[in-house]
């Protein structure tokens, strides 16, 4: 790199500077629990690199890295497209920063990756991939290894890319649900579990003794173990990449025969194996992570006072840029941050409730239930009863006794305390100037000692480590400013060590500094009293960050989601069904208030971020998405779903539902399996004669067999050297009938009529076909229903006509 | 600045399908970037390369609309659906690719042709070294108040209303309350306001507000340290992300080419086309494509590049883009030291010498008005320094004029003080060769 560009990079890297570790503070308060993370400022290239690279630094070599690069490049060149984030999670965690990026938007990213690492710590998916953990070290190593095979003069370059493109064809297929165990201890462990478990039971039960003996023995769990075992390797391997690993060959095409892999192909397998697990769960949790990211950003940014005056407007416009979703049918950041206010919102509402249901009516003398519940409750009244304390919304200098009264959980003692410390010495009109007269001595004695021990010396008695520190840095700072070396535009900016600023406060004063800072500071605007206020203020400016004084709890009453005005009328809301259910589950507590206000003050207000955060421990975007996408949030959007049905002149593409049931199925759809079609190996010995039998698992979508035949090829020649099967499903449509449909459609459009559609759609018929790739040709073969049956087995049929629309067969 | 490793990276994909890897060639397609453009009148080419990978039929999924405004009815035609071509099942292969070829190949076949030539000739075309602050055209960050809607930048526009929000925020609560204090009238209120940056409002705004006060309230506070105590100023940073704010027309801002100023490594490049009648489509399409390959070229080797475009019959016209270059036509007849006295014209206001590299591309079907035009186009040439001078002669239906051979004459009696290429382009194949004809003309001659 050059100095130059060193020395950018260095000043872009001071603007952040200090941002970081008050953006953790926050977090944690907020309950947050992420990784250390590592922050790089990084150039344009750079960047677009990393982005390519998947956030890392160096991988195998590979053409589809540079396809990335490239793209990215002519994106940035020509439409202006910059990138938002980059963060990877690798504990410490490496976040970077485009150095060209505003300031706001700096923090945004750096408070938008506290989410993500959080996420990435302490969502379970993640810890499925637990004996790496060291990504960035491992893909490194594979670098290194991939780059020595290139070296090896006895293998041939392009036979490398080759083998990489033909693992990268089946990369997908595998068990994502699983850790990534070796293939064979897979199997083992499965059924030494099972038999493990059964061993438990019985030897926990009550069964005697003598029986446990005669009947229950060391045999016995032999045989069941080889019984489970067997079971175990009958059943089809999701984990396709580890059967080939198992059983796979290659293709010698000199004797046209298969031959055992060569160790690099092995290795390289089994490299590219353990990377797809590795990425895996990033893809399962895509919604939830990026809208987990957003909501905590927007409360870090906007509500907490991290951001500058002219920062709001920046920040502003890049939220409303990220979750802008125009053209697009959804963005995940936007469905995953409404869906996450949602969760909120429903288990604040549910607690408000749970509570409102135990009251007695002092008026009526009737128990709230759900029958009477709208009449008694007054909506409008409860909002403004749980309208956050106003002692806690004033927090700061000014109003440090009244925090005093509020509940010990929401305040934060120590800072308390030590606020009140400051306050006192800001008050003390004598300390102050005192201060401000032994600075002027220590600044007379510089030439003796340095900025640092000579504030010290002569104030040590007066105050604590901290705003002594805090006093010199300031003598350093009007230092800087008057020599014009300094731009004060950042006051979050702290230079500490390596720097400058370490030299000039640790180290020998320049000549003259003392009388720039005198005069500097004798000037009007500036005078040493209000230096030494600023230092105290600083060491913990609770006016700037009030939040400093809250707890979780506190933070939770501040930011109470059901009495921001966006929210209003949502308690309301609630449905009949859903009030009657939290009922049921609340009959015994009946008449525990005899009050409505004396309910409210028992309502927790951290349900919804702890509800939040259960969530995110446990769910991936699939079960995300199922849970909380409603039938309102459709409506909302107006979402629809279509099916392309085949007519002899094209697609039909008929809308089927706008219902939330179907919507919501089509969304799983694309996101269940990456959106992918199961496919599982079912036999390593296929007609006897070594074939690899995959299957396509039915789910009522169809494969595109085009690319299928093309992935068979390369499994073919690269990775097992025999012939390969696929059992797939084929829809036969009676073309000539739907053609028909749609001109009849057509000419009713014209006729502006509606088209009734009941009982018109001809069903298609489903084939069971079986492919083969014997390295020359393919080969297919009808298969009967029976043959077919079980790739139909647990089908989950994604198609959305409704049934009433199809024919009658 | 990309690391060896990447360069490696970009280097073997822009290969594949080209010479080698003829196995991943029928995967290669290519795409336009340029439908996220906010003007969609510029092609992004783009090489697009995926493996294939075991996936849904795309027709088959079917897919999650949005509806805008409403959701269509079931039973109704989707009104986006899927387009035609990518409904089609061997997406895989690529058939039907061959007859779209001639227009589709075009836009590559620059970037390629560039491409090969970087690596065949070693452009090592030499900077002048000139100081030069040179004005650009950059990217779509500037922004105008007018402009087209599908160049309306949202970002900004957003910007300006929440400037204009922010502007005219003021706390009235707390200026309402501010009024009423003891003994203080509007004129000390502002002074007051103003010296704690509460101010936001007009002298004559808080007198109207003081009017309204009741006389008993006037003296709610004893000072406007009591008032602070008990009112609290609510900040704009606290109001903006809760308020809801207006968008206006007056807010509406459009993007528009930057214009920013940089240092040195500048190059205009001159482009002088015939556009007289003999020129047919044919023709043009050859010179197109002759000097966007050259353009390609020159805009890699220098950092800041100006682009003008000439036409000329038997007079000449600066043209605005390049888009209205190309297609301009005229019968007129031909008189080709019209091109290079406007293109010495604008070079010397406007480029000086001692600041810019130069360029200057001629093209036609070397048919001219006389030979004493010809002479004055060597006299205009030569008194019209430029890194180099080029000229492109493609064969009309008319059959070639001298112009080209005339110039090659003046040459070889070292009759030309600037290096200076010539290329005879008949058909595409004669592209490549001609371009290389040309660059390799500069450093030919040692000026004095």
């Amino acid at each position: 790199m050059l100095k130059e560009d060193k020395q950018r990079l260095e000043e872009e890297a001071k603007k952040v500077r200090g941002f970081p570790e008050e953006a953790e503070d926050i977090a944690r308060r907020f309950g947050l629990d992420p990784h250390d993370i590592n922050y790089w400022i990084v150039d344009y290239d750079t960047m677009n690199e990393l982005a390519a690279y998947q956030g890392f630094p160096r991988r195998y070599h590979h053409w589809r890295w540079g396809k990335e690069y490239d793209k990215q490049q002519k994106k940035s060149q020509h439409l202006g497209h910059r990138i938002f984030e980059l963060v990877v999670n690798n504990d410490p965690d490496q976040a970077y920063l485009q150095e060209s990026n505003s300031i706001s938007d700096q923090k945004l990213v750096v408070s938008h990756v506290k989410g993500h690492s959080d996420f990435f710590k302490n969502n379970q998916w993640y810890d499925l991939f637990g004996d790496e953990i060291e990504p960035a070290a491992m893909l490194g190593r594979h670098a290194e290894r991939v780059d020595e095979y290139i070296r090896d003069v006895d293998i041939l370059r392009e036979d490398i890319e080759k083998f990489i493109d033909a693992v990268l064809t089946v990369e997908d297929l595998i068990n994502q649900h699983k850790p990534p165990r070796s293939a064979l201890d897979r199997e083992k462990d499965e059924s030494d579990s099972e038999t493990e478990n059964i061993r438990e039971v019985i030897e926990e039960s009550d069964l005697d003794e003598s029986v446990k003996d005669s009947v229950f023995n060391e045999e016995f769990y032999e045989k069941l173990k080889d019984e489970t075992e067997e079971n175990n390797s009958e059943e089809p391997w999701e984990d396709v990449l580890a059967f080939i690993q198992e059983y796979g060959k290659t293709y010698n095409e000199e004797d046209g025969r298969a031959e055992e892999m060569k160790e690099w192909q092995k290795d390289i397998l089994d490299m590219l194996r353990k990377e797809a697990y590795y990425f895996a769960p990033q893809r399962m949790t895509k919604i939830m992570n990026e809208g987990w990211a957003t909501y905590w950003h927007s409360k870090l940014m906007a509500s907490a006072g991290m951001a500058d005056i002219e920062e709001i407007i920046d920040y502003s416009r890049t939220m409303a840029n990220v979750i802008d979703d125009k053209g697009q049918e959804f963005n995940p950041y936007t469905l995953g941050l409404q869906l996450w206010r949602y969760i909120e919102n429903k288990q604040n509402r549910r607690e408000v409730i749970e509570k409102l249901l135990q009251v007695k009516d002092p008026d009526t003398g009737l128990d709230v239930n759900s029958d009477n519940f709208y009449d008694i409750v007054d909506f409008k009244e409860v909002e403004r009863y749980l309208q956050p304390n106003e002692k806690l919304l004033k927090a700061g200098f000014n109003n440090l006794e009244d925090l005093e009264e509020l509940p010990e959980s929401h305040v934060d003692r120590n800072n308390l305390e030590k606020a009140k410390y400051l306050r006192e010495i800001l008050n003390d009109r004598e300390i102050i100037s005192d201060a401000a007269e032994r600075t002027l001595e220590a600044l007379e004695d510089l030439e003796e000692a340095s900025i640092q021990e000579n504030v010290y010396d002569k104030l040590g008695d007066l105050f604590d480590e901290e705003i002594l520190d805090s006093i010199a840095e300031n003598l350093v700072k009007v230092y800087l400013e008057s020599e014009e070396e300094f731009e004060t535009e950042h006051p979050f900016e702290k230079y500490k060590e390596n720097d400058i600023f370490g030299e000039l406060m640790y180290g020998q004063a320049p000549t003259g500094m003392s009388e720039v800072i005198d005069s500097y500071t004798d000037s009007e605007e500036y005078s040493l009293k209000r230096l030494i206020e600023k230092s105290v203020e600083e060491v913990l400016d609770v006016d700037r960050y009030p939040w400093k004084l809250l707890t979780f709890e506190g933070l939770a009453e501040k930011h109470y989601s059901l009495t921001q005005p966006e929210n209003s009328g949502f308690i309301e809301s609630i449905t009949r069904k859903e009030l009657e259910e939290i009922e049921r589950w609340n009959v015994e507590n009946q008449s525990k208030y005899s009050s409505i206000e004396e309910a409210l003050d028992d309502v927790d207000k951290t349900k919804g971020w702890k509800k939040m955060r259960e969530e995110m421990k446990n769910k991936n975007d699939v079960r995300f998405v199922d849970e909380y996408v409603t039938q309102e949030f459709v409506e909302e959007n107006n979402y629809y779903t279509t099916e392309h049905i085949p007519t002899e002149e094209g697609y039909m593409p008929l809308v089927t539902s706008v219902d939330a049931e179907e919507v919501k199925k089509k969304l799983i759809f694309q996101l269940t399996n990456f959106g992918k079609p199961t496919i599982k190996a079912h036999d390593y010995n296929y007609n006897n004669q070594g074939g690899l039998l995959l299957a396509y698992h039915y789910n009522g979508v169809e494969l595109d067999e085009g690319q299928a035949m093309k992935v068979m090829e390369r499994v073919h020649d690269q990775l097992w050297g025999r012939d390969v099967y696929l059992k797939t499903i084929r829809k036969k449509w009676d073309k000539e009938e739907t053609s028909e449909l749609f001109a009849e459609k057509n000419l009713q459009d014209h006729l502006d009529e509606e088209m009734d559609w009941e009982g018109r759609i001809p069903k298609p018929e489903e084939e069971g076909v079986l492919l083969k790739y014997d390295g020359e040709n393919f080969y297919q073969e009808k298969l009967s229903d029976e043959e077919v049956e079980e790739l139909k087995a647990d089908m989950t049929d994604y198609n959305t006509i409704p049934q009433e629309w199809w024919a009658s067969e | 600045m990309k690391s060896d490793r990447m360069r490696k990276d970009v280097k073997s994909f822009k290969e594949v399908g080209e010479n080698r890897r003829e196995d991943l060639k029928e995967f290669i397609k290519e795409k336009d970037l340029s439908d996220m453009h906010p003007s969609k009148d510029i092609k992004i080419p783009i090489k697009e390369l995926d493996l294939p990978v075991f996936d849904y039929s795309l027709p088959d999924q079917g897919r999650v609309g949005k509806g805008e405004g409403e959701a269509p009815e079931p039973g109704d035609i989707d009104p986006d659906a899927l387009p035609e071509e990518e409904g089609d099942e061997s997406s895989a292969g690529n058939e039907e690719g061959e007859e779209k070829e001639g227009e589709h190949y075009y836009e590559m076949t620059t970037e390629e042709a560039a491409e090969i030539l970087r690596e065949e000739i070693d452009l090592d075309l030499e900077d002048k070294g000139k100081e030069v602050v040179e004005e650009k055209e950059g990217k779509w960050t500037d922004v105008a108040r007018k402009g087209s809607e599908s160049n309306l930048d949202m970002d900004r526009t957003f910007e300006e209303a929440i400037v204009e929000f922010m502007s005219r925020y003021h706390d009235e609560n707390f200026m309402k309350e501010a009024l009423k204090v003891e003994d203080k009238n509007y004129r000390d209120v502002f002074d007051y306001l103003l010296k704690e940056k509460k101010a936001n409002i007009s002298e004559k705004k808080l007198r109207v507000l003081q009017e309204r006060i009741d006389n008993e309230e006037l003296d709610k506070y004893s000072s406007f340290e009591e008032l602070e105590e008990n009112v609290e100023y609510r900040p704009v940073q606290q109001a903006v992300p809760k308020a809801k704010i207006p968008i206006k027309d007056e807010h509406k801002r459009y993007r528009q080419p930057e214009i920013i100023e940089e240092e040195r490594n500048n190059v205009v490049v001159v482009h002088i086309l015939d556009k007289s009648g003999s020129m047919g489509d044919r023709q043009r399409d050859l010179v197109e494509r002759t000097f966007k390959t050259l353009d390609v070229l020159i805009n890699d080797a220098y950092e800041f590049v100006k682009m003008l475009y000439i036409t000329h019959d038997a007079d000449a016209t600066l043209e605005d883009s390049a888009e209205e270059f190309y297609n301009k036509k005229s019968s007129g007849g031909t008189k080709i030291s019209s091109g290079y006295k406007k293109a010495k014209e604008v070079l010397d206001s406007r480029f000086p010498w001692n600041k810019w590299n130069r360029y200057i591309f001629g093209a036609g079907d070397g048919d001219n008005w006389s030979e004493q035009d010809t002479d004055k186009v060597i006299d205009l040439m030569n008194t019209t320094p430029a890194n180099l001078h080029g000229y492109v002669q493609v064969q009309s239906a008319y059959g070639s004029g001298e112009f080209g051979k005339d110039l090659e004459l003046f040459k070889d009696n070292g009759l030309l003080e600037n290096d200076t290429g010539i290329a005879y382009v008949d058909n595409k194949e004669d592209i490549l060769p001609g371009v290389k004809e040309i660059l390799e003309a500069e450093g030919e001659t040692t000026h004095a």
